[in-house]
């Protein structure tokens, strides 16, 4: 196949804490990234169904996603499609269509890219809540490392930023913070809240 | 969405429906600008998108007595119209289809007389490999994972259909699914993107620059192939299930209400393709005119306080007290016309254009009455539903092409209109599930009270103030139950008027004193 676009795909609610952690991750790697033109970053939301056209367009697609292994919340692996449940029902809504059911549809469609998924062990997806749990909020670098991996073994490329002040990336009422992936910061998190 | 049926001696003797989730948008609104409605209450539904932001902004232009640009009135047109385009096939065979089709039966069909069948049917319609689609079902079948087919009531005696037929509606659930991708991309392109589009504004539509030569070619190569799958598949499918199904005349109601859709000038309402009307107690011969001081939410057997009012009087003042059929079981308000339960969405559409001689309804209905053997009568039911959907869906498709002509690349599409310091505006439309309202009250130039009339509270919503049960109350009553543990026919008539939440069935079998819950199928 000539082209070669890689589609690396953000899922989940970013209002049910941990539900989120994929799309955190796509936006993370949005704030201080700039990638070469084969490589597409899209904040999937829960959109279901309504992903089989960005999944037809690409070659390659890697999810990122929270996945329920029952692992210690935090854990960060690599899955592939054999992983996913294909236990999907008939439905009465789309609404109901989850994620890892658009990926069974599409590829009962033949229309399923080269996927990879890399996921993490959530500690808390039910609480309304905008930010991550600690044990996730602390992993979503160790996650976007992994997706740029996958993008340069697949043939996509990507620059740091230069640092940006990030009161000016996330608009207003956020503190300055100037990050950097190297340190760890094991009690300050960026997107973290305490689990109750 | 929670459905509860009590069934005695195999038919349904009672029903209630239950919402059961709260939308606080209204109140969200509160003292917000009323130019910036329209982006909450597209949020309203994930799935029906782009109606309630154009509900919002025609309520505030009605406050400030805005006449939109010819551009802004067909570019909405469209995007209201691949609204239809893309849900209605997709409620067909992805949401219905399963209660009419079984996956499993399809597995046992010849694929060589499928193909026969397929080419005697629509000779016209693409030719698919009938033999791959059936080892495409036999892998998820042997591998224990029936994937997107799980769940369902294969082998029912409600099904009808013969294992070719089966195989031939499986095949076409998988095509019309690579054809709704192409009916969002379609919807993206005056939209920006696919779903809740961007371009709306009060006062008109932002996408000037997609209104050029090659956008507009774009947007009709992938109306053309919608509207050939419309013709030669989605058509042809529906008029044959209505016909091996055509002694299955449940679910019907009686009481209609529509608002009107697709104004063809900039006289807006006056002007509409599908006209405004109601009907009551079935009499398609006289089609009234829409009074809209008739409207009322009722909310006695609803999780709030206050009464009865008018949309624009109206309040959201939750107060949740517990499911207790016998009072208040809803967080749905009950929308009354004139106190009368109405019934909204195609069925609706589909009989007051056909009570008004709308040529291409009374066409269309005409043709698929006689291919499946119903009168006129028998239209108000499930089946009539059905069809009613995919007859619009051609008759707006087809106006579609029709309308992309009327595009002007070097006209106005968008006004900058005055918001009034203080107004009221009402408006509203057809979305493809039904009649929506709007209503605004603007004070000091900021939203004092926003009201939605939803078409799933009109069609789901629960008994009112006088203790009169809502339309699928009512339809679901006399529905034949053949086995309470697998109700695929209350899940007929409850999927019938295409619920906009998820769905939960509770049959009720007093007599054996058993409940059976049954959830989402």
């Amino acid at each position: 196949m000539s082209k070669n676009e890689i589609l690396v795909l953000g899922v989940g609610n970013i209002l049910c804490s941990d539900e989120g952690a994929g799309v955190h991750c796509v936006h993370r790697l949005q704030e201080r990234f700039v990638f070469s033109g084969n490589v597409k970053l899209l904040d999937g939301g829960t959109l279901g169904m309504r992903l089989l056209g960005a999944l037809q367009e690409s070659t390659h697609c890697i999810v990122a996603d929270v996945a329920t292994f029952g692992f210690t919340p935090g854990y960060v692996m690599r899955l592939g499609m054999e992983d996913v449940p294909k236990n999907c029902a008939a439905k009465n809504s789309l609404h109901q269509v989850n994620f890892s059911e658009t990926l069974v549809i599409a590829q009962s469609l033949g229309i399923l890219p080269a996927t990879v998924i890399i996921g993490i062990e959530p500690l808390d997806i039910e609480t309304p809540s905008i930010s991550l749990t600690v044990p996730v909020a602390e992993k979503i670098d160790e996650m976007c490392g992994l997706i740029l991996d996958e993008i340069t073994a697949l043939g996509g490329s990507y620059e740091r930023k230069p640092k940006v002040d990030v009161d000016e990336e996330m608009g207003s009422g956020k503190p300055s913070f100037d990050y950097d992936s190297t340190k760890q910061y094991n009690n300050l998190c960026f997107y973290g809240h305490k689990p109750h | 969405l929670k459905i509860e049926v009590e069934v005695t001696n195999g038919v349904v003797s009672d029903a209630w429906s239950s919402g059961t989730l709260f939308r606080g948008i209204e109140i969200i609104l509160k003292n917000r600008l009323p130019e910036d409605a329209w982006l909450f209450t597209q949020r309203a539904c994930g799935v029906c998108t782009y109606v309630h932001g154009v509900a919002s902004v025609r309520c505030v232009e009605n406050a400030a007595s805005v006449t939109i640009p010819d551009n802004a009135r067909i570019v909405r047109n469209l995007l209201m119209g691949g609204q239809y385009v893309h849900d209605h096939p997709i409620h067909f065979y992805h949401l219905h289809g399963p209660d009419w089709i079984d996956i499993v039966s399809a597995l046992s069909a010849d694929p060589t007389a499928t193909a026969t069948l397929a080419q005697t049917l629509s000779p016209n319609a693409p030719v698919i490999d009938f033999s791959a689609t059936k080892t495409r079902l036999q892998t998820f079948v042997s591998s224990g994972q029936l994937g997107p087919f799980a769940g369902g009531y294969w082998g029912h005696p409600a099904y009808l259909l013969t294992p070719e037929e089966n195989l031939l509606f499986a095949a076409h659930y998988l095509f019309a699914l690579r054809q709704q991708i192409k009916a969002a991309q379609m919807h993206a392109i005056f939209g920006a993107k696919n779903p809740h589009i961007q371009s709306l504004r009060v006062g008109g539509v932002t996408c000037k620059f997609d209104i050029v030569a090659d956008r507009i070619t774009l947007f009709r190569t992938l109306l053309t192939d919608m509207r050939n799958f419309i013709d030669t598949v989605y058509i042809p499918d529906v008029k044959y299930v209505a016909k091996k199904y055509a002694a299955w005349k449940y679910g019907g109601f009686s009481n209609y209400l529509c608002y009107g859709e697709f104004p063809s000038t900039s006289a807006e309402a006056t002007s509409n393709m599908l006209p405004a009307g109601t009907i009551l107690g079935k009499a398609i011969s006289t089609i009234n005119t829409v009074d809209m001081t008739q409207i009322s939410e009722h909310v006695a057997h609803s999780w709030y306080n206050g009464s009865s009012l008018a949309p624009a009087q109206g309040q959201t003042d939750p107060n949740y007290t517990g499911y207790d059929t016998t009072a208040r079981y809803s967080w749905l308000k009950a929308p009354r016309y004139n106190n009368q339960p109405m019934e909204v969405g195609p069925l609706a559409r589909m009989l007051v254009a056909y009570g008004k001689n709308v040529p291409a309804a009374v066409n269309l209905v005409n043709d698929v009455l006689q291919y499946a053997g119903l009168t006129a009568a028998d239209l108000h039911s499930v089946l009539g539903r059905v069809a009613a959907r995919a007859i619009e869906t051609k008759i707006i498709a087809d106006a579609m092409d029709t309308w992309l002509n009327g595009l002007d690349p070097a006209g106005v599409s968008l006004i900058t209109p005055a918001i009034p310091a203080s107004a009221m505006g009402m408006g509203t439309n057809e979305a493809p599930r039904g009649a929506l309202g709007h209503w605004i009250n603007i004070q000091n130039g900021k939203i004092g009270n926003y009201q939605m009339v939803v078409p799933s509270t009109w069609n789901l919503g629960p008994r009112d103030a006088n203790n009169v049960r809502g339309p699928v109350e009512q339809a679901l009553i006399g529905t034949p139950v053949a086995d309470p543990s697998k109700p695929i026919e209350v899940l007929r008539v409850v999927h019938s008027y295409d619920p906009c939440l998820a769905c939960a069935v509770h049959v009720i079998d007093p007599k054996r004193d058993k409940t059976y819950v049954v959830k989402a199928v």
